[in-house]
């Protein structure tokens, strides 16, 4: 990979997680966040049209959901833990659970957009 | 291309997954578990802040401190300030529930909660308690303006918080369920009263009661399901319920035998609500104060139903439990009286037989003619489903309902009448002796409750109070003649059972028989092994003090079981069994959650008592079992005994239960029986809507329901009351199960329950001025 490429990929990723941060930080409607990730991944294949988006993003989203919700949270996410604790799971099942569910969720949503943006891209080129 | 279609159908199967509504009341899982909308709705409230300033309207002045239990100390410039107040920490801290429980009272559960609300609805909404709440509103704004004006008051109170709450600081529930908090109207606050009178009064046992009247022979109901027997231990011993026959209302006649029968077998009476009361005077106590104490057993769920307020304004100085909903303190004191109740158990439902118009079935006989029963549609909207309409037959005897070829009409008392027992409490808090604790409670209605008093005088007394329907002459409970009505009457509040300052130097009670009575009350109360407890602790000692009262609200002593032993006496354990129930018949019925004698009695009385009930029903297929007390006494009198010309031996019905109690016990804990802690019981406590998680899991505190104190199913006390009158400053201690937020992400969701189960209490503070007040934890200012 040539700097100017890893420059550029990694500005790319580093986009999409501020994308992922924000509309998390920000929106209240899961809605239009959902929207706002599926555009992400459009515009991601937009830019690199070969790029695979979908494990970048899992990764990211899986960094951010763990600041969002365990470091900026955790007086927040105390009270979900003692809830599963007292239906019978340790709080590492949450922890589990939240990053992955985040993880998996910001990835299908980017892969989505990529997907459409490059089928679209193909029909266009043919 | 193939790969990549079937990539994105993938994609697209997730994030619809991610709409799926677990149990079809909560949200959907993206929101749930996505930040902002999930976890981070769960951001503690305000507490923070030392001080809060709200916008209030300009006519109400008033402070509010937070003490460390998060009890609101409400310093008022007037009654309606304080009343104002009530209902802005209510909302703050219990809205969720206020909604779940005005919604049940209109009808309109299912809206929210989806179709588990169904059947709720369906017995609410005919009721239609909202349009008449709006009515009384009204009323009560001519009639009682000290009432309106603290309703009203309360109102604004309620929609004050709504208004100043972020929307990031609604309960969580809502979250969960992905609905709004929706806005309060000022009626809401008078569905409390039925809501509650639902909870403690209603019952719907008359074709099951009606089997025993109609199959069993007089000698053998006395003895085995009537509790004439316990007057003994009733509430006030020596008294006569009502001077004279109260009603003219003709004797009706008896109707068809066994042509009721439902298939359905009531249990052995184990209320699941059951409250004790007590109050000593001067002559009792070692500190020449009267005391009183309250434990009501209410649900125990998460939020309890009792939220602990002060409230003050130069009118008074009040401290206690308030209901969510309601402006009043309802279990508590000022400074010179105080009061705590327990539930009555009088009978408030008659269901009547209808006899229809064979080629009608719309029409029915009443006096002598025809009638049309009255027809209504109803529309219930169901969360997740649509509308469901729905039509009910009225008539002026109640509900139309129809069990295969019979029909009947449901009356419920307390839907009949408005509802005024806010007036009660609103005197209460301006009350300064018995004098004007009876004069409050003639306003009280439903549901009906026997209230202990104490005063800074030395005073205690008891009253009995409600509203009781008066039935015809020698009615015993069960199916009424639907061909007759006549208007409905109540006892007259003179003749309720009542006494100040008796021989014995204390007043109690334990939902137990009220007292001797010339007319029909009810047909089933709470047996009376608590009370009789309860009065024995209460005489041990010639003087009592302050702890020796609060050692008896944690007490598990069962005094049942002297009945059992004494059947052990008479009819001993032989072979195998003599060494265990030999063991049984020296124990002091202390039921520790883990003790082995416990679980051994426990396994006996449900083997006798089945045995026996078998038997029973064997000969007369009644749909109710006996009291326990009545098999006890039955067995025990008789050594042998006949069903239907067929003859039983006691000895070999005792043989028998102690042979499968045994057998079981083994089964259970092993050859040489040992129960150990590991096999003790814990005890949910479970959150109102039963989320998983939302309770709490706490050790079984032992006992039973014929013990002073018990957990057990959703049993058990859920507040605890000491008060002590002092005449130079009343000292009283409180305790709830769980804590006074309903909000789970609050320090005071359950701050309170390990108090609680250990029976420990926290002193309150009830300072006229708001500058005494220790450990405050935050100020809430209005401007």
């Amino acid at each position: 990979m040539t700097t100017s490429k890893f420059v550029l990929s990694a500005f790319r990723y580093l986009l999409l997680a501020l994308i992922l941060f924000l509309t998390q930080w920000f929106l209240q409607s899961y809605l239009l966040m959902l929207v706002i990730w599926i555009l992400a991944g459009a515009v991601l294949a937009m830019v690199q049209p070969l790029g695979k988006n979908f494990f970048p993003a899992f990764w990211i989203e899986l960094i951010i959901a763990y600041v969002l919700f365990f470091l900026m949270s955790s007086h927040h996410s105390d009270h979900v833990k003692v809830i599963l604790e007292n239906v019978g799971y340790g709080g590492f099942y949450f922890t589990l659970l939240i990053l992955l569910f985040n993880g998996l969720n910001a990835a299908f949503c980017v892969t989505l957009g990529s997907i459409i943006t490059k089928l679209f891209l193909n029909n266009r080129n043919k | 291309m193939f790969n990549r279609l079937a990539l994105a159908g993938f994609c697209i199967l997730w994030i619809a997954f991610t709409f799926y509504r677990p149990m079809n009341l909560l949200n959907h899982l993206g929101e749930l578990l996505s930040y902002n909308t999930g976890v981070n709705q769960l951001q503690p409230l305000d507490e923070q802040s030392k001080t809060l300033v709200i916008n209030a309207p300009d006519q109400y002045d008033l402070e509010i401190h937070l003490d460390e239990w998060g009890v609101p100390h409400i310093y008022g410039q007037n009654e309606a300030s304080v009343a104002f107040g009530v209902g802005y920490m209510h909302a703050r801290d219990r809205y969720f529930q206020m909604e779940m429980m005005t919604r049940k009272a209109q009808g309109k559960l299912a809206e929210f909660v989806g179709i588990r609300g169904l059947e709720s609805d369906r017995f609410w909404l005919p009721m239609e308690l909202d349009i008449r709440a709006q009515k009384l509103l009204k009323k009560l704004k001519t009639d009682h303006p000290k009432v309106y004006r603290d309703v009203m008051a309360y109102g604004d109170g309620v929609m004050t918080y709504l208004k100043n709450e972020k929307a990031n600081q609604v309960p969580p529930e809502y979250n969960l369920t992905g609905e709004k908090p929706r806005i309060w109207k000022h009626h809401y606050s008078l569905l409390l009263s039925t809501y509650m009178a639902y909870m403690l009064s209603y019952s719907d046992q008359a074709l099951q009661r009606q089997t025993v009247l109609d199959l069993l022979p007089a000698d053998l109901r006395q003895e085995l399901f009537e509790h004439d027997a316990d007057l003994a231990h009733s509430i006030i011993p020596d008294t006569v319920f009502g001077q004279r026959p109260p009603t003219d209302l003709a004797p009706e006649k008896p109707l068809e035998s066994s042509a009721y029968h439902t298939g359905k077998v009531l249990p052995f009476e184990e209320k699941t609500l059951g409250s004790n009361n007590w109050a000593i005077s001067a002559r009792k106590s070692s500190s020449g104060n009267a005391v009183l104490c309250n434990d009501t057993h209410l649900d125990l769920v998460l939020p309890s139903p009792w939220y602990e307020a002060h409230l003050f304004c130069p009118q008074y100085n009040c401290y206690g439990l308030t209901l969510p909903c309601g402006p009043y303190v309802v279990s508590g004191h000022n400074e010179q009286i105080a009061w705590g109740m327990t539930n009555a158990y009088w009978d408030e439902n008659d269901q009547f037989e209808l006899n229809v118009d064979p080629k009608d079935s719309t029409r029915f006989e009443l006096n002598g003619s025809w009638k049309k029963m009255h027809r209504k549609k109803y529309e219930i909207t169901i969360k997740g489903v649509g509308i469901k309409e729905w039509t009910v037959d009225r008539t002026e005897l109640g509900v139309v309902h129809r069990i295969k070829e019979k029909t009947f009409a449901k009356r419920w008392y307390p839907a009949e009448q408005d509802n005024i027992s806010f007036v009660t409490f609103e005197k209460m808090t301006h009350a300064s002796d018995w004098k004007g604790f009876l004069e409050a409670m003639r306003y009280y209605s439903f549901p009906p409750q026997n209230f202990a008093f104490a005063d800074i005088e030395g005073n205690a007394g008891i009253l009995c109070a409600g509203s009781l329907p008066l039935r015809p002459n020698f009615y015993r409970g069960g199916i009424r003649d639907g061909k007759v009505s006549a208007p409905i009457r109540y006892l007259p509040f003179d003749q309720l059972p009542k006494v100040l300052n008796p021989k014995r130097g204390f007043v109690s009670s334990a939902n137990q028989l009220p007292a001797k009575a010339n007319y029909y009350i009810s047909y089933t109360y709470a047996e009376p092994y608590r009370a009789k407890r309860i009065n024995e602790v209460l005489e041990q000692k010639e003087k009592l003090n302050i702890e020796d009262l609060m050692k008896l609200h944690g007490d598990v002593t069962d005094v049942s079981v002297r009945d059992v032993q004494a059947l052990l006496k008479k009819y001993p354990a032989k072979g195998d069994e003599k060494k265990i129930f030999d063991q049984l018949a020296r124990w002091n019925g202390t039921l520790q959650n883990d003790s082995q004698e416990a679980f051994e009695a426990a396994y006996l009385n449900y083997f006798l008592l089945n045995s026996f009930d078998s038997i029973l029903r064997s000969h007369y297929p009644v749909e109710m079992q006996s009291r326990y007390r009545g098999v006890y006494t039955f067995l025990l009198k008789h050594e042998t005994f006949k069903l239907k010309n067929k003859s039983y031996q006691t000895a070999k019905l005792m043989q028998n239960a102690y042979r499968k109690a045994r057998l079981q016990l083994i089964e259970d804990f092993g050859p040489k029986i040992q129960v150990n802690q590991a096999q003790a019981r814990t005890f949910d406590i479970k959150h109102l809507l039963s989320l998983p998680g939302w309770g709490n899991l706490v050790p079984d505190a032992g006992g039973n329901h014929f013990t002073p104190n018990v957990h057990k199913g959703i049993h058990g006390a859920s507040m605890r009351t000491v008060i002590e009158m002092n005449p130079k400053g009343v000292k009283s201690y409180m305790v709830i199960a769980g804590g006074q937020s309903g909000r789970v992400n609050s320090p005071h969701y359950r701050d309170q329950l390990q108090h609680w189960q250990q029976v420990n209490y926290h002193e309150v503070q009830m300072c006229r001025e708001a500058s005494e007040l220790k450990h405050v934890s935050q100020q809430i200012r209005f401007k």
